[in-house]
C-alpha cells in the first residue's frame, strides 16, 4: 500500500500544507487514512506500507502519517526516495 | 632481739655498702656536681622522626575479594553489552529550507554534507560501545525538509547502517 504526501500548494515555496492519499485515492484527512490503513490491516495482517513523500514538504507533515501508521500497529514501513547517486552533497 | 640483727654477717655488710653510697652520694651533692639527664635531643629526635612519619605515610586503601563463580555450562553466551545507538539531529536555521544543519549527539564532529555524514557513520563503527552496524536514529525538526531527512536516510543506508529509525516525540 502506497501512501503518497503531496504538497497541496505546489507554487508555495515553503510547502505549507499537505495533502495526502492512499494510492490514487485521496485521503481527506489523517482520520480518514487512519480508518482506511485500519480496514487494510484486518485484511491483511503483514501489511506492509510504502511512503512517498514530496521533498519539499516538512518532516512535520510526514510524521503525522508515520503516526498514523505506526498506531494501526503496521510494522513494515518503507520510504521512498529518488535513487540518484550524489542528488545532494 | 631485734628484727634487724637478725639477718647475720651477709646482711650486715650491704647495711653498710648503702650506708657508703648514700655518704658518697651526699659529698658530691656538697661539692655542687649535679647529675641530671638532657632531654632536649631526644624530644627533637622524637618529633623529627613523629614528623616524617606523618608525612611519608600513605594509606593503602581496603582490598577486598569478591567470590566470583563461573557458570557451570562452558559453552554459555556472554552478557551482551549495550549498544548505543547513534542520534542524528537534523536543524533547518533558515526558512527557505535550503541549508540544513547536522548534529550527532555525544560527538563534537558536525557533518556539513550527507557524504560526510556516511563517512562519520562508517568511522564510528566498530568503536567501544557500538556495534559493527549500530542502530541510526534520525531526529529531524519538525520545519526540516523532508529532502534533507531522506538525504540522512541515504547517508546511513550507504555507511551499511541496518537499523534506521525516526525518533519519536
Amino acid at each position: 500500500m502506497v501512501i503518497n504526501c503531496l504538497l497541496a500548494a505546489p507554487w508555495s515555496p515553503t510547502g505549507s500544507g499537505a495533502a495526502y492519499s492512499i494510492g490514487p485515492l485521496r485521503a481527506g484527512s489523517l482520520e480518514e487514512m487512519s480508518d482506511r490503513l485500519a480496514a487494510a490491516k484486518a485484511a491483511t495482517p503483514n501489511l506492509q506500507v510504502v511512503v512517498r513523500a514530496d521533498r519539499r514538504l516538512p518532516y512535520s507533515a510526514v510524521r503525522k502519517v508515520m503516526e498514523v501508521v505506526a498506531r494501526n500497529q503496521i510494522e513494515v514501513m518503507n520510504v521512498v526516495a529518488h535513487a540518484r547517486e550524489g542528488a545532494a552533497p | 632481739m631485734s628484727p634487724g640483727h637478725s639477718g647475720g654477717p651477709g646482711e650486715f655488710e650491704l647495711r653498710q655498702a648503702l650506708g657508703r653510697a648514700r655518704r658518697r652520694r651526699g659529698r658530691r651533692s656538697a661539692s655542687g656536681l649535679q647529675l641530671a639527664l638532657n632531654l632536649a635531643p631526644m624530644i627533637d629526635m622524637t618529633f623529627l622522626l613523629l614528623i616524617f612519619f606523618v608525612v611519608t605515610t600513605t594509606f593503602r586503601r581496603a582490598e577486598g575479594i569478591f567470590a566470583s563463580k563461573r557458570p557451570r555450562d562452558a559453552g554459555a553466551p556472554a552478557a551482551t553489552l549495550p549498544i548505543s545507538p547513534i542520534v542524528v539531529r537534523i536543524t533547518q536555521p533558515d526558512p527557505s529550507g535550503q541549508r540544513r544543519e547536522i548534529r550527532i549527539d555525544n560527538f563534537a564532529r558536525t557533518p556539513q554534507t550527507f557524504g560526510e555524514l556516511a563517512q562519520f557513520l562508517i568511522d564510528v563503527q566498530g568503536n567501544p560501545g557500538f556495534d559493527c552496524q549500530p542502530p541510526v536514529v534520525l531526529y529531524p525538526a519538525p520545519d526540516v525538509r523532508w529532502d534533507h531527512v531522506v538525504n540522512c536516510w541515504n547517508a546511513a543506508v550507504r555507511a551499511k547502517c541496518a537499523v534506521v529509525t525516526f525518533a519519536g516525540k
